[in-house]
């Protein structure tokens, strides 16, 4: 059973969101970085970037092939995760915290009752 | 709907993700995953199912002269239990299918070909066939392969077989878990020490089940399809569809020695033409600075000029990096050459190095 974290927001391309003020520090869910298995290499939007609602902003190449990650929310990046150049296998050992990839300043606050909380998330994983 | 082995039920309980593999639904990872799964191999011990791969016997006193039409390489004085690794070609010389052929015995040969092509092949032998028959043995056997340098140690615990002693490419009989057994000393791992094990389909679930029991106390893990890739590819082993194709000759995949010009097969003339006049492309392993990997199908590049396209791309885990095969024009594939491949609209720089990326200490 894959982990779901209370007081997030959840897309449905796996991607979890958590607010503070107006920025949002966006991750792949344990459900995604599970179904991708071993992640080896980690492309993400430089910081000044603008990112749309649900469209891709990168990539995660696991062992086993290469996903786009999507981003939950329009916005301007804001911080990058760039330990993840390194350590991309953070995501799989700590996809919440350690793993997280960007921080996004919010323009779009409205896009929010877009995303599934944790409970819809988890109704959302089990039937996948 | 997609074919199962018999273990399917057994992968989907291990927590299996399964994926469609030419026409199958096989295991790609067991939650292990795959950087556990090639470890495991290349440390103690990995179980396969390759159930969905090919058996096809052919046999009758016409049946080594009917093969050798057939297939690219000689397979004139084999001894009993002795396989050959060959290719199926067509008349433009290109890859209808890789195989290992078996002599079983005078008059008997044993044919392991890849899932997706197992029909056709067997089509194109039988339109070769003079004074022999044709089995499909797919519908009552099983093959499972057992890979990696705890190998014997694990079948030492199921079986009196003295198999530490074959040669690679050779097989023998014996009760495994008793379970009558072919044995042989192969596989697709790179690993020299690694059975391939075909037997009963009704027994698989036996077989299975004591296999895991020996192995694990040992380390040994069962390993799905993504696993295979990453130990074949890091040993430059080719994956029918990736490195051979209906588009693509063994002399460009540099398979020379499996290729036997001097006999006549379906395809030889072809292929002959091609080795007099140079063969235009060849089967580069590059090795990438970064941890990017290229995947299939990306393009190539030496400085602005596109010299071919990847094959199979991944990270090699006991390689430590990016690693891929390339179909590029000959120039492009001597050692040293630094070439990019393109990743959505990013070019990342390798260089060719020697194959294989890995080769298994004994």
């Amino acid at each position: 059973m894959s982990n779901v974290l209370p007081g997030l927001k959840y897309s449905k391309e796996h991607e979890w969101v958590k607010v503070e003020g107006n920025v949002a520090s966006i991750g792949i869910t344990d459900h995604a970085q599970s179904q991708l298995g071993d992640i080896v290499f980690i492309e993400l939007p430089k910081v000044g970037a603008s990112v749309q609602y649900m469209k891709p902003m990168g990539v995660v190449e696991s062992v086993k092939a290469a996903s786009d990650i999507f981003s939950p929310l329009t916005g301007k990046v804001v911080a990058v995760n760039d330990q993840l150049t390194k350590t991309p296998e953070a995501v799989n050992k700590d996809c919440y915290g350690g793993g997280w990839m960007v921080k996004v300043e919010i323009s779009k606050a409205d896009e929010l009752s877009g995303l599934m909380d944790d409970k819809a998330y988890a109704a959302f994983v089990a039937k996948a | 709907m997609a074919h199962r082995t018999a273990l399917y039920d057994i992968h989907i309980a291990l927590g299996a993700k399964v994926i469609d593999f030419g026409g199958w639904d096989m295991p790609v990872d067991y939650p292990t995953h795959i950087l556990q799964e090639h470890t495991a191999t290349r440390t103690a011990a990995g179980l396969f199912d390759t159930g969905h791969m090919g058996e096809l016997l052919v046999e009758g006193p016409g049946a080594l002269e009917s093969l050798q039409r057939t297939v690219s390489r000689d397979l004139g004085g084999m001894e009993d239990g002795q396989g050959r690794y060959t290719l199926l070609t067509n008349e433009r010389g290109t890859v209808i299918d890789d195989l290992i052929v078996f002599k079983q015995a005078d008059n008997k040969y044993y044919i392991v070909t890849n899932a997706g092509t197992r029909e056709g092949d067997a089509a194109q032998i039988k339109a070769h066939l003079k004074n022999a028959t044709l089995t499909d043995l797919l519908p009552e056997t099983h093959k499972l392969d057992l890979q990696g340098p705890k190998t014997f140690e694990i079948l030492a615990k199921l079986s009196k077989g003295e198999f530490k002693k074959l040669k690679r490419f050779r097989w023998t009989t014996a009760d495994v878990a008793g379970i009558p057994t072919i044995v042989s000393k192969s596989g697709y791992t790179g690993e020299p020490n690694g059975v391939e094990l075909f037997f009963p389909k009704k027994d698989a679930v036996k077989m299975w089940n004591a296999l895991m029991d020996a192995g694990k106390p040992l380390g040994m893990l069962p390993c799905g399809l993504g696993a295979r890739d990453t130990l074949r590819l890091e040993c430059c082993l080719p994956l029918y569809g990736h490195e051979l194709s209906l588009d693509i000759t063994p002399l460009e995949a540099g398979l020379d020695w499996a290729v036997s010009l001097e006999k006549d097969f379906v395809g030889v003339e072809a292929l002959r033409k091609q080795k007099a006049a140079g063969v235009p492309r060849a089967l580069a392993a590059l090795k990438f600075t970064g941890r990017q990997p290229a995947r299939a199908d990306h393009p190539v590049f030496a400085g602005d000029k596109k010299v071919g396209y990847v094959t199979s791309g991944t990270f090699g885990p006991t390689v430590g990096g990016a690693i891929a095969l390339a179909l590029v024009e000959t120039p492009a594939a001597a050692i040293g050459t630094a070439l990019q491949a393109e990743v959505r609209g990013n070019r990342i720089d390798a260089v060719v190095v020697e194959k294989p990326f890995y080769k298994p200490g004994k």
